[in-house]
């Protein structure tokens, strides 16, 4: 297992922290937790370099879909991983996330003994 | 139509009036002329009485003059008084112009005029005594005279003469009283025709009082009918909650309904006999072609009725959704189009609506519960620290409800979703074996978790057409629910088997079975089999309810066969994908003789993604019997065969009429060689080993395409529109070229079956290439105008079609091409 830094984004308080509790089950990983899609590009601003960006998509003002672009905009963010966590979760959705840029979309609930797994599983299979 | 109408029209019935009124007619033409001939025939009658009157006069009037002379002659020859020759010569000086009037008159009756010789005669003989005895007595012989007189000689004469006149008399009254006679009789005769016409007369004209009557009261009834079925029409349409327009079929507006005048703002007459697109938006960007084209329906979409959401224009300008439903009216003047139109803004406000809410439901329930279902889940699994048992026991029971909570509300929403028949399935062809290896995977953790087995059988491909997520989801309730009653150590058997017309995926448990009581419920909502159960498994009674509808939204059905202590099987079939199987059928099949089995396998791969079939012979004996027993669309040959030379091979099968038709292609691994030995060969095409998947493409297809397809020539400098054509064309072969110098050397080249044309070029007009389409045999290559432009077809016969681009879909284009294209290579 390699060292995990994942970025967090997440405007629901106790999701944010449940979610963070979860992921830091495994040593290995470290989380920024962020609740907004400003504060996400804020923290890449200030020269955050995560391995992934884990973001909500229903957020209020700038929504996940929203976040992503900008973060595309960003230089050395181009390619930087970016799954969404949703819990509208149609597939038509999903496919259209994905067509955004997303890597994939992880549906909430979600089953937080199998979180991380589940994130190293979506970044093995992108390569 | 009305019975009474059809009375109305009957034949017999306008027969029967056309009779009456021809008989009416020659009798009235009858009576006349007999009347005529009666009235004709009193006046002859009248003449011959007056002729008779006449003459019977004329002879009382000779004989009076004749006995005047006498009484005369007498009173002279006894007295010798000359005052008695006075009326004597005056009698005499009548007499021959009387005489000469009953000659006139006795003339025409032969028997009257033999009389009237004898009387003049007589009365001459009477004249010529009585001048001897006058002349006797001038000459004073008075007694010879009177001697003379007394003789009686005189007297004999005048006998005669009466005689004569007596007959003459009685002559005429004999041929008056005949006449008289013939005309009474003729009379009679009249007055009987006559009264036997008027009877005729006066039963024709009741006859046909009583038609006309029975034709008037038919018809007044039939137009107080029409009168009654048109207020209530015209009250259903004006109170009708729903705009009701009526078309002619060019899409003409007919008529208005007051919903439709209110929902419009227009007043139905400042709108009739305009064109639809004023009120329809949709349909005014379609130009004004017939109503159906426009909408790219046919007939038959109308006779099942076409419900549309399109958008409606109001008077001012402003649009707003509407929902069309159309439907036809035949009419004698063509078939009419009823549109009953509702102003869907506010169905689709509340749909949006329900949408958001149900959005926001979702996610406003899972936002909680993620916290609290992760939460729970970490405690439970201990990552909060160890709990004390007790606790740990209710940590696990809020964790487990927490869980059943969210698929509660996935269930829920899906349940909703299909009720609304939102939930999207996107069909894509799939193999159900598939789907089956999927659910077994995700339902592995489950049935370790219950100590169940589940095994998942080796069977043949299942071809369907379906939305995999959604079979996954129904395989996996089914697997969920088997697993869920199995007893420990108990096996659940998934099988997936392709049928005549469906694929079957069962699975069976030996769980309890399914009670009795139960079966008729099972697949409703929050069915359970009872409360208790529920709770022990964590189910929500949705899922079966979901997994068969979802069943159903693919065409196919979900049952299940269970005797109750004996488990349960559950089968999902699904209709097989039969274009798939029809393929397989009408696949061409190839020969190939290749002595390498590996190679022939990858042959054969390559091939069936082409969608060839190939059979394989391994040697060249092999592979003549196999040509010669069935045929082959053609042969791939590799030149080296362990028994033969392939050159040798090819040149038998050559030399062999059941096979000389087929076509070679032959694979080397040394095509150069290959050539220099085989030049004489007929080979359609030579294909260096190892194959290229293209290059083995490119040498079938052109074996094929060139044979089977009609050729399509398209003129047009539009490279989207040649592209999109050619798209939309798939049953023939396009050759798509952006000018006429393109289209010229491309004709040069060969020869297509049609040629589709557009007008404008960038280096001229595409009528310029007419001359070139005719054949040396005088045939003209059919021709599609698919322009921006109108044309008048008049100037070019050669022309099968002129469509206008912006009035016509491509999907009519097609029509036409597929209409021409095969005939033209008929022709051919």
């Amino acid at each position: 297992m390699t060292a995990l830094h994942i970025l967090h984004v997440e405007d629901d308080k106790d999701i944010r922290d449940v979610t963070a509790f979860a992921l830091t089950l495994d040593p290995q990983v470290t989380v920024t937790s962020v609740a907004s899609g400003e504060a996400a590009l804020a923290a890449l601003d200030g020269g955050l370099r995560p391995d992934v960006v884990l973001m909500d998509v229903m957020m209020p003002v700038l929504d996940g879909p929203a976040a992503l672009a900008r973060i595309r905009e960003r230089a050395g963010h181009e390619t930087t991983p970016v799954i969404f966590m949703t819990a509208r979760a149609q597939s038509s959705e999903i496919s259209r996330y994905r067509a955004l840029g997303a890597l994939d979309v992880i549906v909430k609930p979600f089953d937080p003994m199998t979180l991380v797994e589940e994130i190293r599983t979506i970044l093995a299979q992108a390569g | 139509m009305n019975p009474m109408l059809r009375q109305l029209g009957r034949r017999r019935f306008r027969l029967a009036i056309a009779l009456a009124g021809a008989v009416v007619t020659l009798l009235l033409a009858a009576t006349g002329v007999t009347l005529q001939r009666e009235f004709s025939s009193a006046d002859a009658l009248r003449d011959a009485v007056e002729q008779s009157y006449d003459t019977r006069l004329q002879i009382q009037s000779v004989f009076s003059l004749v006995q005047d002379a006498e009484t005369g002659q007498r009173g002279y020859i006894i007295t010798g008084d000359e005052t008695f020759l006075e009326p004597y010569d005056r009698a005499l000086d009548r007499l021959d112009a009387q005489m000469n009037k009953l000659a006139g008159l006795s003339a025409k009756d032969p028997p009257q005029a033999e009389n009237q010789r004898l009387l003049s005669e007589r009365v001459r003989q009477k004249r010529l005594e009585m001048q001897r005895t006058i002349a006797l007595r001038e000459s004073g012989q008075a007694s010879a005279a009177i001697s003379l007189v007394i003789s009686g000689r005189g007297k004999l004469t005048m006998d005669d003469i009466r005689q004569i006149v007596d007959r003459m008399t009685q002559r005429e009254a004999d041929l008056l009283s005949a006449l008289s006679a013939d005309a009474r009789e003729r009379t009679r005769h009249t007055e009987f025709l006559v009264a036997l016409m008027f009877k005729v007369l006066v039963l024709t004209a009741l006859g046909t009082a009583f038609l006309v009557w029975r034709y008037l009261a038919t018809r007044s009834a039939l137009l107080e009918r029409l009168e009654a079925a048109a207020a209530r029409h015209s009250a259903t349409l004006d109170s009708a909650f729903d705009a009701i327009v009526t078309l002619n079929p060019s899409g003409s507006i007919e008529t208005l309904n007051p919903a439709a005048e209110r929902l419009f703002g227009w007043s139905a007459p400042e709108v009739e006999r305009r064109d639809v697109g004023l009120l329809v938006d949709d349909l005014a960007e379609n130009g004004e072609g017939a109503f159906l084209d426009r909408l790219d329906a046919s007939h038959g979409d109308l006779e099942q009725g076409l419900l549309l959401e399109l958008t409606g224009k109001r008077r001012d300008g402003t649009r707003f959704p509407v929902d069309v439903a159309l439907a036809a009216m035949d009419l004698p003047t063509g078939r009419h189009v009823v549109a009953v139109i509702r102003d869907a803004t506010e169905r689709r406000r509340i749909a949006e609506m329900k949408d958001a809410f149900v959005s926001t439901v979702s996610h406003e329930l899972r936002t909680p519960l993620t916290s609290i279902a992760g939460s729970l889940g970490l405690v439970a699994a201990g990552a909060g620290g160890r709990l004390p048992e007790k606790a740990a026991r209710l940590i696990d029971i809020a964790h487990a409800n927490s869980r059943r909570l969210v698929r509660l509300i996935n269930d829920i929403l899906d349940v909703e979703k299909l009720e609304a028949g939102q939930l999207k399935m996107t069909l894509a062809p799939l193999d159900l074996r598939d789907v089956a290896a999927r659910a077994v995977e995700g339902i592995q953790g489950y049935a370790d978790q219950l100590g169940v087995g589940v095994s998942l059988n080796d069977g043949p491909p299942a071809p369907v057409r379906g939305d995999g997520d959604r079979l996954i989801q129904v395989a996996t309730n089914l697997l969920s629910n088997a697993v869920k009653f199995s007893p420990s150590g108990g096996e659940v058997r998934v099988t997936v088997n392709p049928e005549t017309r469906i694929a079957r995926l069962s699975v069976s448990d030996r769980g309890p079975g399914i009670a009795d009581e139960f079966r008729s419920r099972i697949f409703g909502k929050f069915a359970q089999a009872d409360s208790t159960d529920a709770r022990e498994k964590g189910g929500t009674g949705l899922g079966l309810a979901i997994a068969k509808e979802i069943a159903e939204r693919h065409g196919g059905r979900l049952w299940f066969e269970s005797a109750e202590g004996e488990g349960a099987t559950f089968h999902l079939d699904l209709p097989l994908d039969q274009a798939d199987a029809a393929h397989d059928e009408e696949a061409v099949r190839l020969l190939i003789c290749e002595d390498d089995p590996d190679a022939a396998r990858i042959l054969v791969e390559m091939l069936s993604y082409e969608g060839f079939k190939a059979d394989v012979a391994d040697t060249a004996r092999e592979a003549l019997t196999l040509a010669r027993r069935a045929p082959y669309a053609a042969a791939l040959i590799d030149l080296q065969l362990p028994d033969a030379d392939g050159v040798s091979l090819i040149r038998q099968l050559k030399a062999d009429e059941a096979t000389r038709a087929m076509p070679v292609v032959v694979v080397s691994g040394d095509v150069a060689r290959g050539r220099v030995r085989g030049r004489s060969l007929e080979v359609a095409d030579w294909v260096e080993k190892p194959v290229d998947q293209d290059r083995l493409r490119q040498a079938v297809r052109a074996l094929f395409s060139a044979d089977d397809k009609p050729v399509v020539l398209h003129v047009d400098d539009d490279r989207d529109i040649l592209e999109v054509t050619r798209q939309a064309l798939d049953t023939v072969e396009v050759v798509p070229v952006e000018s006429l110098a393109a289209a010229r050397e491309a004709l040069a080249r060969r020869r297509p079956d049609l040629v589709i044309l557009d007008l404008g070029l960038p280096d001229g007009n595409g009528l310029d290439l007419l001359p070139l389409l005719t054949e040396e045999d005088g045939r003209t290559i059919p021709v599609i105008i698919y322009s921006a432009q109108d044309m008048d077809r008049e100037a070019a016969p050669a022309v099968q079609a002129v469509l206008i681009k912006s009035r016509m879909s491509l999907t009519q284009l097609a029509r036409t091409v597929r209409r021409l294209a095969p005939r033209a290579r008929g022709v051919a």
